[in-house]
């Protein structure tokens, strides 16, 4: 539970390319991974929190996200129950804020994981699954630059899947 | 020094012109110049007293150098074209390459958290099917690929198509909950009852041994069907359904298409599920097919709905919707195809009745709009919808969704009113005291581009609205009702997904409503206002991509701004 004293506060992060980012606790703490390290650093204003993973321009995008959802509430938990209801659906500002090139596509993702930002990381992942769904094998494979390296024994079987799929 | 007539090789020339270029931005080398510059005009006894010779030689030597330089210019252009035409393919190649970066960067556990995207995050119709086949085109790919599609159990939980399939997908799902999707269809009639029987997908066999396992189930229930059947007169599969027991099913869709076609023997009772074993059971939707006896409606958290007025009895819908204590979504869709009309009661009475667990509300009105008034048959039909919805109390629900559809046809090229419809809904000030988010369709079934659709949006009776969503695929007016204008929520997000025209008529409303907020002092609370062309679609990176603007804050007033709309587009 946050207290008015940590909205007000500030957090320094560092990233992997030696850059210093201040930024509002709230923001901040959209990441479970800075949330925790706060905790552990308890009080102290000035200690930077180090980010290795993440270059500048990857954690300058993950903080825009992370200050657009900053009131967001805490995502509920996931379970198998919801399955149901859940479509490939982004909200019109996310999906907006995504499109980026693949290269920070992945970095956000990427970053997300490890920042553990659950909602970004459904975010960058959706957005992929988008990019692949509806797609035949031939397509995906000229999406992602990689060929077919199945063996004749292998391309017999899918053949036969195929040809399954495709009954009724 | 050389000069441009002098004989040198094209390739020099180029050389030249590049240095020249590339030094001090001159097309060409400074010392063509005095050749490229025009032949200054004289009089003519000057031209004549340089004789005919003199003069031939400068015609000669002028053509000479647009020669040169044409040629020069042709082989830049053809450079130039297939310099771009290799940047194109550079550039795909950067994106190819770094999708291939980001897919050897990015673990294996979110490559297979993509892949259960694609394959499980779906609301079609008919999901089981679509994900069968999904889950296959990904094993299709490469063998990386599919060894990561193989690791994940999850994408081969859907059984359904043939028994070829189902063995092999049974294989792979270990010990996973499973979906499936099987098929009834009608049998013989027999000539001495006069009934039908009833035809089995014969998947169901591989399926009841596994019942315990079964996490999600699709019943469909048509007259014909091609799917490989067994009758069930023969066997003891219909005893084996009867008593179906599945523990772990958590969610069911029932499709039943009830025939209208004079034959009014149907093959499907309204007991088939009577005798089901469903104690979790979380999510029913059903399509023309209700049953007060089935057990498994008590622990819904969903419950999805699609009737036709007169079809089933309202009273016992409301009695199972009090039983289910933990629903929170509840979705009714209502249509009036007038084939039950003469089970409609004339005076419908219903209690008021309070159901305080639901969060999610949507509704759904099919032949919205329609003359009520004009045949007997409608008018009972109004007349249910009116005392069903005044007695129907939503204290919690926090998101509305109302599907108005509606056919705007070009007998009726004029605007058509929703407002009865809205009537219906919203009778008292306290039927939904804690919606924040309304989203209002309209939507023209008939796509005959003719008429609007009109509405007045009900904001006093959503006293804590937060967000609105106005969607349509034709031209919208909502307005306020005078009266309200005193009552108006404190609006955060306004959302209008529509085609152009649409945009330009709900417009004037949207604007109007942001003033109003303005006026009362209001307007730090809004946060976006988003417009989405619905008609400016593309095939983008990210899969369907609409033409959206967001304007944040107070700039949303600038959107309406010289009293007409900013519509999104590409370009």
């Amino acid at each position: 539970m946050s207290t008015t004293e940590d909205k007000t506060r500030k957090v320094k992060l560092v990233t992997s390319d030696n850059e210093e980012f201040e930024v509002d606790w709230e923001v901040a703490t959209r990441s479970v991974l800075i949330k925790h390290m706060l905790e552990d650093i308890g009080e102290s204003e000035e200690q930077a929190i180090p980010l290795p993973n993440v270059t500048a321009n990857v954690l300058k995008k993950v903080l825009e996200w992370c200050e657009h959802h900053r009131k967001d509430p805490e995502p509920a938990p996931e379970s198998s129950d919801d399955n149901r209801k859940r479509t490939l659906e982004i909200g019109d500002w996310d999906a907006k804020f995504i499109q980026v090139d693949q290269e920070m596509l992945f970095e956000i993702i990427l970053a997300a994981n490890y920042l553990d930002i659950k909602a970004l990381l459904d975010v960058g992942c959706k957005t992929v699954a988008n990019m692949i769904k509806g797609k035949q094998p031939e397509e995906i494979r000229k999406m992602f630059n990689i060929v077919n390296d199945f063996t004749p024994e292998e391309e017999a079987q899918i053949k036969k899947e195929n040809e399954w799929a495709e009954d009724r | 020094m050389a000069a441009i007539s002098d004989v040198r090789s094209l390739e020099n020339d180029l050389h030249e012109v590049i240095s020249s270029w590339l030094s001090h931005d001159g097309a060409i080398p400074k010392r063509w110049k005095e050749e490229v510059s025009p032949t200054k005009a004289m009089p003519f006894g000057e031209a004549q007293a340089l004789g005919v010779a003199k003069c031939a030689g400068l015609v000669s030597r002028a053509r000479k150098t647009a020669l040169r330089l044409k040629s020069l210019s042709d082989t830049l252009n053809k450079l130039s074209s297939a310099i771009r035409s290799e940047f194109e393919e550079a550039q795909t190649n950067v994106k190819a390459m770094s999708r291939l970066h980001g897919l050897v960067t990015i673990p294996n556990e979110i490559l297979a958290r993509i892949f259960d995207l694609v394959v499980t995050r779906d609301d079609t119709e008919s999901p089981t099917s679509r994900r069968s086949k999904a889950a296959v085109t990904l094993s299709n790919v490469c063998r990386y690929f599919r060894d990561t599609a193989l690791s994940c159990a999850n994408l081969w939980s859907n059984i359904c198509r043939n028994k070829d399939m189902a063995s092999l997908f049974l294989e792979r799902t270990k010990q996973v909950p499973l979906n499936a999707h099987i098929f009834f269809a009608r049998g013989e009639r027999d000539p001495n009852s006069g009934s039908y029987g009833m035809l089995f997908d014969k998947l169901l066999q591989d399926i009841l041994p596994h019942s315990d396992r079964l996490g999600g189930l699709e019943v469909d229930f048509s007259t014909y069907t091609d799917a490989d059947c067994v009758d069930g007169g023969d066997s003891g599969i219909r005893q084996a359904f009867g008593g179906f027991d599945a523990p772990s099913l958590h969610s069911l869709h029932i499709r039943h298409y009830p025939h209208h076609d004079g034959e009014s023997e149907n093959f499907v009772t309204y007991h088939e599920f009577e005798g089901w074993s469903v104690p979790n059971l979380r999510h029913l939707e059903t399509k023309h097919y209700f049953s007060l006896g089935f057990s498994g409606m008590k622990n819904l958290q969903s419950f999805d709905i699609t009737l036709d007025l007169g079809e089933f009895d309202f009273i016992d819908i409301i009695q199972a919707l009090l039983c289910m204590e933990c629903l929170k979504d509840f979705r009714i869709r209502v249509t009036d195809s007038m084939e039950y009309s003469r089970r409609i009661p004339m005076e419908p009475i219903f209690k008021r009745t309070y159901f305080p667990s639901i969060r999610r509300l949507q509704i759904a009105i099919d032949g919205a709009g329609e003359n009520y008034h004009y045949y007997s048959s409608t008018a009972s039909s109004a007349s249910l919808m009116k005392a069903l919805f005044s007695s129907l109390f939503f204290p919690s629900v926090t998101d509305l969704h109302l599907n108005m559809m509606s056919n705007l046809d070009w007998e009726r090229s004029y605007d058509i009113p929703l407002n009865k419809e809205l009537e219906w809904l919203f009778q008292h000030e306290d039927q939904y005291p804690c919606v924040e988010r309304l989203c209002l369709e309209a939507i023209d079934d008939a796509r005959a581009n003719f008429g609007s659709l009109t509405a007045e949006i009900p904001f006093a009776k959503l006293p804590n609205l937060k967000e609105l969503t106005l969607c349509s695929n034709t031209r919208f007016k909502p307005s306020l009702h005078l009266l309200q204008r005193t009552n108006l929520p404190v609006l955060e997000r306004i959302t209008i997904k529509a085609i152009e025209e649409g945009i330009k008529t709900i417009g004037p409303f949207v604007a109007s409503v942001m003033e109003d907020q303005k006026e009362r002092g209001n307007l730090e609370s809004f946060r976006e206002l988003v417009v989405v062309n619905t008609r400016q679609v593309t095939m983008g990176d990210f899969g369907l991509e609409y033409a959206t603007r967001i304007y944040e804050g107070e700039t949303a007033l600038e959107w309406f701004a010289y009293g007409t709309p900013e519509i999104p587009t590409f370009d």
